[in-house]
C-alpha cells in the first residue's frame, strides 16, 4: 500500500473509560488501521466490542462527550487530529441515531443553512445538486422527526457529504433500514466510492455490504484484526432450507381479537386502511413492511394506544398485552435486572414461580449478572432480557414486538427467533412481530405473514422458502467469540 | 398525546406575510390590548367592543394567511386555563373573598382574553426558527443558541415520552407511568449529548428569513398596524 494514498491512519490507539468514578476499563487496547483514498472498509464485532468507541475516537468526539482517556494517534493526511478542537471538515461521521444531526425541523432549511456556511449564496443550488445525486430531493420539504429510519439515515448521509468530505464514517448505517433502503444505502456508498471518498463502516448486519467493501476488520478484545473477506462470504451459502407454510392454528385455538375494516389516519396525507385481521391463541404473526408502511401504527392500534377512525376492534378473550418498542431501553424501569423481575412478577398469580421461570430463561439466554443495570446492557442483551420478562413471566398473553431484530448481530437475531418460536409453541403466548427485513423471518415459524404496504394489510400467500441463517449465525458467533482467527492488522 | 405535541411543531405552511409585517401586527395587537387593559376603562360595553374588534381583526388576517385553524386550536388549550381561572374567580366571589361584583369578574376575564389573543397570534405566526433569528439580530445570540438547542430535539423527546409511557402502561398498568422516569432522564441526557455532537460536527445552520415577502401586501399590513396603535391611543386619551 503506497503511504501517499493513505488518508487516515490510526496508530496504537488505546481508549479507557473510568467506571464508577475510579476504576479504569480499557475498551480499545492497541488499534492500528490505515485507510486509503477511495477505500471502503468494514469493521465488525459483537455488541459491546467497542465499534462505536472506535468510530467516535477517530472523529474526536469521545474525549469531548465522555470521560475517556485516549492514547495514540489518529492521523489525517499526516496530521494528528485526536485532540483537535474541531474535527477536520474533510471527515464526517453519521452515528447510530440519524435523527440527531438536524437542528432545524424543516430539512431544506437545515441543509441549506448548513451549506450556507461553506457556499454562501450557492447553498440552495448545492443542496439541490447533492440531494438529486442521492435521489433524496423528494424529502427536502419534510420535517426530520417524521422521517422513517431509512429516510433519516439517507438524509443524514446527504448532510455529511455537502462539504465533499474525504472520509465518511458510518456507524450502523443499516440499523432500522428495510430491505429496499439497504439497496439505496449501498448505492450511496458505491457513489461515494466513485467520488474517491473513503468510507469506514461499522455494522452488525454486514452481509449485504460484503460485495461493496474492500477490506473487513474484526474488532475483538480491544484489538483490530484483518479478516479474509471470502471467509465471511462463504457463510452466505444456504445450508439449511426452512419452509414456512403459514401454519394456521388448530381449530381448537381460541380467538383473541378481530379487527373489521379498520382505518386510521394521523392526518389527511397518511391514511392507513388496515382492513380485517384476526388473532388466535398461540399464533405468531409477522407484519413485514418497509419503513413507514404502518407496522408500528398497527401495533399501537392493537395495544389501544391509538383509536381507529373507523371500523372496529373486538376482543373475544382479553389478555394482558406486553409491548417491546423499537428502542428496547424504553422497556426498562428499574435499577437492576433483578428488580425488573420482582416488579413484573408482583403482577403474577404465582410470583415465586414467575421469578424462577424468568431467572432460568435469562440464564439460558446468557444474562447471568442480575444485579446489573438494564440500562447498561448491550442492545442485544436488552432485547433478550425484555423478551424473557414478557414471555416467561406468565403475566402477558399477547406480545407486540416492534422491530425486535434491528441493531442485533446475526447470532443475537438467531437467538431471538428461537425464543419467539419457543414462546408460542411451549408457553402458549401469542406474538405479533413487526419487521422491516426478510432475513430474521427465515428462522421464524410464523402462523401468518402479512405484508404491510402503504397502510394496507395483505396476507401473504407465498410459501416462504428461505435459508435459515443458523449456520451463518453460529459461524459468526465462532468468529466473535472463538480463538483469534486472523492476523492483527 | 405526547406524539400529537410533537406534531404541533410542524408549522407546515409558510406565512404569506414577511417577518417585519408579522412583527408589526403582533406588536400592534399587543400594544392595543395593553392600552385597553391598563387605561382603567370601567365601561363593560367598551371592553366588549375592544375584544370583538381585536378578535375580528386577528381572525380576518389569519383567514387570509390560511392559519386560522392553527390559531383556533391554540386558543382551545389556552381557554381551558381561562375557564379554570373563571372558576376560581366565581368561587372567590361566592365565598366573599374576591371581587365584589359579577361585572368585575366578567371584565377580568375579558381583559385576560384581550391579552391572550395577541400572545396566541405570536405563537401561531412565528416559528422557533424566526424567533432565533430575531434574538440573534437584537444581539441576544447566547439566548438564541439556548432556544435553538432546547427546541431542536424537543419533538424527539415528545416521541420518546409517548413511546415510554405507552410501554410502561402496558407493562405495569396505567397507575405506574411515572416508572419511565429513569429512561426519560437518561434519554434527555443523551439528547443533550446528541445536540453537542451535532454542534461539534456540523455547527449551527445559518438562519435566513424573508423580512419582506410581498412589498405591497406587507406595506398595507404595517400601515394598518401602526394606524391601530395611534387610533387606540387617541381614542383613550381624548
Amino acid at each position: 500500500m503506497s503511504s501517499e494514498s493513505v488518508v487516515l491512519e490510526v496508530r496504537n490507539l488505546k481508549v479507557s473509560y473510568y467506571v464508577d468514578g475510579s476504576r479504569e476499563k480499557t475498551i480499545l487496547k492497541n488499534i492500528n488501521l490505515s485507510v486509503r483514498r477511495g477505500e471502503t472498509v468494514l469493521v465488525i464485532g459483537k455488541s459491546g466490542s467497542g465499534k462505536t468507541t472506535l468510530a467516535r475516537s477517530i472523529i474526536g468526539l469521545l474525549n469531548k462527550t465522555q470521560n475517556a482517556t485516549i492514547e495514540g494517534e489518529v492521523l489525517f493526511k499526516g496530521k494528528d487530529i485526536v485532540n483537535a478542537d474541531l474535527p477536520p471538515e474533510e471527515i464526517k461521521y453519521v452515528g447510530q441515531n440519524p435523527y440527531i444531526y438536524f437542528v432545524e425541523y424543516h430539512l431544506r432549511r437545515d441543509l441549506e443553512g448548513y451549506a450556507h456556511r461553506y457556499y454562501g449564496e450557492k447553498a440552495k443550488e448545492i443542496v439541490l445538486e447533492k440531494s438529486r445525486f442521492l435521489g433524496l430531493e423528494h424529502l427536502l420539504d419534510r420535517f426530520y422527526y417524521f422521517l422513517s429510519g431509512g429516510e433519516a439515515r439517507r438524509v443524514a448521509i446527504l448532510k455529511a457529504i455537502i462539504t465533499n468530505p474525504e472520509v465518511l464514517i458510518l456507524d450502523e448505517p443499516l440499523m432500522w433500514v428495510d430491505d429496499e433502503n439497504v439497496l439505496k444505502i449501498k448505492e450511496i456508498i458505491r457513489s461515494l466510492r466513485s467520488m474517491n471518498v473513503s468510507v469506514i463502516i461499522f455494522e452488525h448486519r454486514f452481509m449485504p455490504l460484503l460485495d461493496i467493501v474492500d477490506n473487513v476488520y474484526l474488532l475483538k478484545n480491544g484489538i483490530l484484526y484483518r479478516l479474509d473477506k471470502n471467509r465471511l462470504s462463504a457463510t452466505q451459502a444456504p445450508e439449511e432450507q426452512t419452509r414456512h407454510n403459514n401454519n394456521a392454528p388448530s381449530m381448537s385455538s381460541r380467538k383473541i381479537l378481530s379487527m373489521k375494516n379498520v382505518v386510521f389516519s394521523y392526518d389527511d396525507a397518511r391514511v392507513y386502511e388496515f382492513g380485517d385481521f384476526e388473532l388466535s391463541e398461540k399464533e405468531l404473526i409477522v407484519l413485514l413492511g418497509r419503513n413507514g408502511s404502518g407496522k408500528s401504527t398497527f401495533l399501537k392500534l392493537v395495544s389501544g394506544q391509538l383509536k381507529p377512525k373507523s371500523g372496529s376492534i373486538t376482543w373475544h378473550h382479553r389478555c394482558r398485552t406486553g409491548y417491546l418498542p423499537q428502542k428496547p431501553i424504553a422497556f426498562f424501569t428499574e435499577i437492576t435486572v433483578m428488580k425488573e423481575i420482582e416488579e413484573v412478577c408482583k403482577q403474577s398469580k404465582n410470583p415465586d414461580g414467575c421469578r424462577d421461570n424468568v431467572e432460568k430463561a435469562l440464564k439460558a439466554l446468557g444474562i447471568n449478572d442480575l444485579e446489573r443495570s438494564p440500562f447498561s446492557l448491550s442492545w442485544g442483551e436488552q432485547v433478550r432480557t425484555a423478551l424473557a420478562l414478557l414471555g416467561y413471566s406468565g403475566v402477558y398473553g399477547l406480545l407486540l414486538l416492534d422491530e425486535p431484530f434491528t441493531g442485533l448481530d446475526y447470532y443475537d437475531r438467531y437467538v431471538i427467533t428461537g425464543i419467539l418460536n419457543n414462546l408460542v409453541a411451549c408457553n402458549g403466548v401469542s406474538v405479533i412481530v413487526a419487521a422491516s427485513t426478510m432475513e430474521p423471518l427465515s428462522c421464524l415459524n410464523p402462523s401468518h405473514v402479512y405484508h404491510v404496504n402503504n397502510g394496507r394489510l395483505v396476507p401473504s400467500r407465498d410459501q416462504h422458502e428461505l435459508s435459515c441463517y443458523k449456520s451463518i449465525a453460529l459461524k459468526i458467533k465462532d468468529i466473535y467469540e472463538g480463538a483469534v482467527p486472523c492476523s492483527e492488522n | 398525546m405526547f406524539r400529537e405535541l410533537a406534531s404541533l411543531f410542524s408549522i407546515a405552511r409558510e406565512s404569506r406575510y414577511g417577518l417585519l409585517a408579522r412583527i408589526a401586527v403582533t406588536t400592534s395587537m399587543t400594544t392595543y390590548s395593553l392600552l385597553i387593559v391598563f387605561a382603567g376603562i370601567k365601561d363593560m360595553l367598551c371592553v366588549n367592543a375592544a375584544l370583538a374588534i381585536e378578535f375580528i381583526a386577528i381572525t380576518a388576517i389569519l383567514l387570509v394567511d390560511g392559519k386560522l385553524e392553527h390559531y383556533l386550536n391554540g386558543l382551545k388549550v389556552i381557554f381551558l386555563f381561562v375557564f379554570l381561572g373563571a372558576l376560581f374567580y366565581a368561587f372567590s366571589y361566592l365565598t366573599g373573598i374576591g371581587p365584589k361584583s359579577v361585572v368585575q369578574v366578567l371584565m377580568g376575564i375579558e381583559k385576560t382574553a384581550l391579552l391572550i389573543f395577541p400572545l396566541t397570534l405570536a405563537a401561531t405566526w412565528f416559528t422557533p426558527y424566526e424567533v432565533s433569528y430575531v434574538l440573534e439580530k437584537i444581539g441576544m445570540r447566547t439566548f438564541s443558541l439556548i432556544l435553538r438547542s432546547a427546541l431542536s430535539k424537543l419533538p424527539l423527546l415528545f416521541i420518546d415520552i409517548s413511546d415510554a409511557a405507552h410501554t410502561i402502561k402496558l407493562k405495569y398498568g396505567s397507575g405506574k407511568i411515572y416508572k419511565s422516569i429513569y429512561y426519560l432522564l437518561l434519554e434527555s441526557l443523551l439528547l443533550g449529548n446528541a445536540y453537542y455532537e451535532t454542534y461539534y460536527i456540523y455547527g449551527l445552520p445559518h438562519i435566513e428569513v424573508e423580512l419582506i415577502k410581498n412589498k405591497r401586501q406587507d406595506a398595507y399590513v404595517v400601515f394598518l398596524a401602526i394606524s391601530t396603535i395611534i387610533t387606540t391611543y387617541l381614542l383613550i386619551m381624548y
